[in-house]
């Protein structure tokens, strides 16, 4: 997944910065269960609905 | 080791799904401002005579969780709270007070001491018992809102798993000036206003404490009462409102429109509207009439005040 803003999540039990654009696992996603969390990470090649023409 | 400042400290809430039950790998939405949350215990303070009447013995009764919040407002940061507030719930970007159990959860984070370890005191069951709107010439829009919880945890330094903390996107204040739209009294011209303070005053708002536990059962829903303070200049239609005050008169309602850009607008709406007082005030330069409008509830919309968001 990408970032699409800066967060901060919680991976293995450590505080772990994410920045706009950062490539995130499957693993750390599925941890920080970003599919339920659309507004700070979505899924490499989809298109961000926030700035894609419409 | 220097000791924490506290302008080190993370504060973040998360709406609950669950009343008083922080969600799992939460979605935490940092603040601007601190939300002092205080668990307060109730010790059971042990006096006996083999102790020559002094102390001896300690139990805790319970612990209550109690808080503030003020910060200037900033369009969209405090729905969450907003929402605990009315007792209502978001709805195509539209809040009506209800009686609703709305509540978010607290963790607030403190590293113990310059570069120590991050300690997490953590708070649930949250809601707004009381709040304000605070609208002053030359000043920002400020809000305040009087807080409870249900419950609180141990201070930890285990993160929870999964939990991830966003910064809030909106970070400019409102002012009182340009980013307040024309406020509306139905029926009436107004003079210029000076200050309007909006206050989401409740009676009844009681924490029910129980046995079996620390934590509490629940907090009365209570009764909306709000209070509105307008203070405005003497001019040309002071009169008008000075004699209403003095009678019966027709019910009005009051707009608030609250913020300048595209898409970050409030508006308030009190339907249901009459004046409690219109007085006038010399004690200043400037001759003013102090107003204090008391709203009520409207049954054509089902609610005491309408609020509305996302405005173009």
């Amino acid at each position: 997944m990408i970032a699409l803003r800066a967060f901060i999540g919680v991976v293995g039990g450590v505080e772990k910065s994410f920045a706009r654009g950062d490539a995130i696992t499957e693993s750390e996603a599925d941890e920080m269960n970003l599919s339920s969390k659309p507004d700070i990470a979505k899924k490499e090649g989809t298109r961000d609905t926030k700035t894609s023409k419409t | 080791m220097s000791s924490a400042a506290s302008s080190q400290l993370r504060s973040a809430i998360v709406a609950e799904a669950t009343i008083s039950t922080i969600p799992a790998t939460p979605g935490f939405t940092t603040l601007h401002a601190p939300l002092r949350m205080v668990g307060a215990t109730q010790t059971i303070e042990g006096r006996s005579l083999i102790a020559k009447g002094g102390r001896l013995g300690r139990g805790v009764n319970g612990i209550d969780v109690t808080g503030a919040l003020e910060d200037t407002l900033k369009y969209g940061v405090y729905d969450t709270v907003l929402e605990t507030l009315l007792q209502g719930a978001w709805a195509s970007d539209v809040l009506k007070d209800g009686k609703l159990e709305k509540t978010f959860a607290n963790e607030n984070t403190l590293p113990a001491g310059v570069g120590g370890t991050a300690t997490m005191m953590r708070f649930r069951g949250i809601e707004a018992l009381s709040g304000s709107l605070n609208l002053a010439s030359r000043t920002a829009a400020n809000i305040s809102f009087a807080l409870a919880g249900r419950a609180s945890d141990a201070a930890t330094t285990t993160a929870i798993t999964g939990a991830t903390y966003t910064d809030p996107t909106v970070i400019d204040p409102l002012s009182s000036g340009a980013d307040v739209g024309t406020i509306v009294f139905n029926g009436y011209t107004l003079d210029c206003m000076q200050s309007l303070e909006i206050n989401f005053d409740f009676e009844n708002r009681d924490l029910q404490p129980k046995i079996s536990s620390n934590d509490l059962c629940g907090i009365t829903r209570g009764d909306f009462l709000p209070v509105l303070t307008a203070n405005m200049y003497i001019e040309a239609n002071f009169l008008a409102i000075y004699n209403a005050a003095r009678a019966r008169h027709t019910a009005f309602s009051v707009t608030v429109p609250l913020g300048s850009v595209t898409g970050e607008k409030y508006t308030l709406v009190f339907p249901l509207c009459h004046f409690a007082t219109a007085s006038l005030d010399m004690t200043g330069s400037a001759a003013m009439q102090n107003v204090i409008i008391h709203p009520q509830y409207d049954t054509d919309s089902g609610a005491v005040v309408t609020v509305t968001r996302a405005i173009a």
